[in-house]
């Protein structure tokens, strides 16, 4: 059993009908998911790798059962498609689009909470419970079940450093990608709060970057006590400050005045006792000696 | 993106927000003549995108054409904070009896909005929330309330503000409210915002920040991205390509996918003794046009010894990778040494590809690093 999705979870592509939607939907299936519908308006009536397209969410349900939903609708018509999703309740919802406007999905978010389910994204590479379901876009082959949680604001480097732990035998609860733009539904706390709960988690890998204050907060819950599981966090972007009010690839990844710095981060981490590794390559190292 | 200040109150105007007369000068002589248009004095503002220009004495009065004249070919041949002056907002001298502080931002954490003010404007207000905290009011808005009348004439009010000049201040908090949503800004800051001998309230100064993202529904953003000059043009060049493209100061050229892996590769080769030359990702499951637009970019920086590319494949396919190299090889005079890290989905082929062209990959990303750094070092 993994945390927000497991092998039971019944899962709606929106956007299904598109290269990156349709792409995915055939790895997703041949990792296992239970991709159930797609939904892309106007393409009702279609199949993509077997699986029924239909106009809507709503006429999707009419037909099957279905509790989570990823959007790979692109930035400009995101925000009808995620608000469908929150009507609906699917849960969670997980937005790969990238370049959807912060105002936008700040309202989004702030209705999600109201609602009661969670946003994972946008601009993100999605969840994964290796071995039982994957909701995403990364690469499967790197991760392995396990009981090491991965929480991260990266896509790519996610991928590197899963790898360096299902090799050295660190094999994962769950690997969740936050998402790289500065606001967003799962943050880094409330992914720990949730971590906590999760029987099949002994520890947790926090990757995070420069921007922003979710690592800071992070580190406050833990240093008050209420997150038990021992972490490991590595921060990127530690050297990329020389340009500050630009952000570096993500749209979080972003200093501004004295928020978002990476000394910060890791004073704040050290203060809660939590190791930062040096290297990427490093984590690995830390998680043995915890 | 952060706006220059006349581009700024260009918004402020928009929404009814008072500004001086003025408008933007990229020569002597066209300093002369808005100055004469709006007539003197005037200040002459450098337009920068960082730093603090009263401090380094680049804000300057004229009374007539000779004193501007002298002030602005000064200015035109100034660099600050590693800008070099190329516009001069010229605008009507104000004279100020009293400088306030007003700011609107997103609080990307809390999905909120933080409003403030303070009496005490003109300088830094991490200043004033050092020496004369009690000089502010902060208020956490609601975004689906927004800053109404009544809870900016709040906040004025709790600084001992009253009456007709409390309307006038909450009047320009709710235009700026406006302005933040409507243009899908992220920041407003107003210091000063100043009172006047004649008890008028106008904005001196405009910090702003709108969102990138936005630019589809906001197509004023990208006017104002190719109308910037240098670094920044090369950088916007770069994102109309798919590539996320961050000059800095170093001589090791950077590629990667993805941005973290990318930001992780800087910080390598910075603990490596290495000195970066920037920051380049060339995104999720990119083609060989764009790695071969990745090393046109690099090249057209000058000061790179060395090119690393560091390659994760997941989605990304390391043959496709490979075939945008070689492409780059063979169209472009690519006269500094290139460091592979490819590793990944049909990493086999791709390295194969690399070595037929005599290029051996590393899968090992530190020891990828470590070459490259060296051989910056070398070419020094």
């Amino acid at each position: 059993m993994g945390i927000l999705i497991n092998k039971n979870t019944k899962v709606i592509v929106q956007g299904i009908t598109g290269r990156e939607g349709s792409f995915h939907t055939k790895l997703m299936l041949e990792y296992g998911t239970k991709i159930v519908a797609g939904v892309t308006p106007g393409k009702g009536g279609q199949e993509v790798h077997g699986v029924p397209v239909y106009d809507s969410i709503g006429d999707a349900l009419r037909e099957h059962e279905a509790n989570a939903s990823i959007v790979f609708v692109p930035a400009k018509f995101a925000e009808e498609a995620i608000m469908e999703a929150i009507h609906y309740k699917l849960n969670p919802i997980v937005v790969i689009t990238e370049g959807i406007p912060i105002w936008t999905t700040l309202e989004l978010v702030r209705l999600a909470k109201k609602k009661g389910v969670y946003i994972i994204g946008p601009n993100c590479p999605g969840i994964i419970v290796p071995g039982e379901a994957k909701i995403g876009i990364m690469p499967a082959h790197v991760f392995k079940p396990g009981n090491v949680a991965v929480i991260s604001r990266s896509g790519t480097l996610t991928y590197e450093i899963s790898k360096t732990l299902s090799d050295a035998g660190f094999g994962q609860s769950v690997v969740i990608g936050i998402g790289g733009d500065p606001v967003k539904g799962l943050t880094i706390p409330e992914a720990l709060k949730l971590l906590e709960q999760d029987p099949t988690t002994k520890k947790i890998v926090i990757i995070g970057e420069i921007g922003g204050v979710e690592e800071e907060k992070a580190a406050e819950l833990i240093k008050r006590g209420e997150i038990t599981k021992p972490v490991v966090a590595y921060i990127a972007g530690k050297h990329a400050t020389m340009r500050t009010g630009v952000s570096f690839g993500h749209a979080g990844a972003i200093v501004l005045g004295d928020i978002g710095r990476p000394e910060t981060k890791i004073r704040a981490f050290n203060e809660a006792g939590v190791p930062v590794a040096r290297l990427p390559t490093e984590v690995v190292d830390y998680l043995r000696e915890l | 993106m952060f706006l220059y200040e006349h581009e700024g109150k260009q918004i402020f105007s928009e929404f009814g927000i008072p500004v001086p007369p003025g408008k933007v000068a990229f020569s002597v002589e066209e300093a002369l003549n808005i100055a004469e248009e709006i007539g003197y004095p005037v200040v002459l503002k450098p337009q920068i995108l960082g730093g603090r220009r009263g401090k380094a004495g680049a804000i300057r009065f004229a009374e007539n054409p000779d004193d501007l004249r002298k002030n602005a070919e000064e200015l035109f041949h100034m660099t600050l904070h590693g800008e070099k002056i190329s516009r001069i907002l010229v605008e009507k001298k104000v004279n100020i009896a009293h400088e306030y502080y007003l700011s609107l931002m997103v609080d990307f954490y809390e999905k909120k909005i933080i409003a403030l003010f303070s009496t005490e404007g003109g300088i830094d207000i991490e200043e004033v929330a050092r020496t004369n905290p009690e000089a502010i009011v902060r208020e956490y808005i609601d975004p689906d309330v927004g800053v109404t009348q009544f809870i900016a004439l709040d906040m004025v009010n709790r600084l001992g503000i009253k009456g007709k000049k409390a309307l006038k201040i909450a009047s320009v908090f709710y235009k700026l409210w406006l302005a933040l949503k409507q243009k899908d800004l992220l920041l407003a800051e107003i210091n000063p915002l100043a009172e006047t001998s004649d008890g008028d309230i106008i904005a001196l100064d405009a910090r702003v920040m709108a969102d990138d993202n936005a630019a589809f529904r906001q197509p004023w953003i990208n006017s104002l991205k190719q109308s910037r000059a240098g670094v920044e043009s090369l950088e916007y060049k770069a994102k109309e390509k798919g590539i996320s493209f961050v000059v800095l100061e170093g001589d090791v050229g950077i590629i990667g996918n993805g941005a973290g892996l990318t930001m992780a590769t800087v910080d390598l080769v910075k603990e490596f003794g290495g000195k970066p030359a920037n920051f380049l990702d060339i995104g999720g499951g990119a083609g060989p046009e764009r790695v071969f637009a990745a090393i046109e970019t690099l090249l057209k920086l000058g000061n790179v010894k060395v090119i690393l590319m560091n390659i994760f494949g997941g989605i990304t396919r390391c043959d496709l990778v490979a075939q945008g190299i070689l492409e780059a090889l063979q169209k472009i005079d690519v006269k500094v040494p290139l460091v592979v890290r490819l590793t990944g989905t049909n990493e086999d082929l791709g390295r194969e590809m690399l070595r037929k062209a005599g290029i051996e990959a590393y899968t090992d990303m530190i020891e990828a690093v470590k070459k490259a750094v060296e051989l910056a070092k070398e070419g020094a």
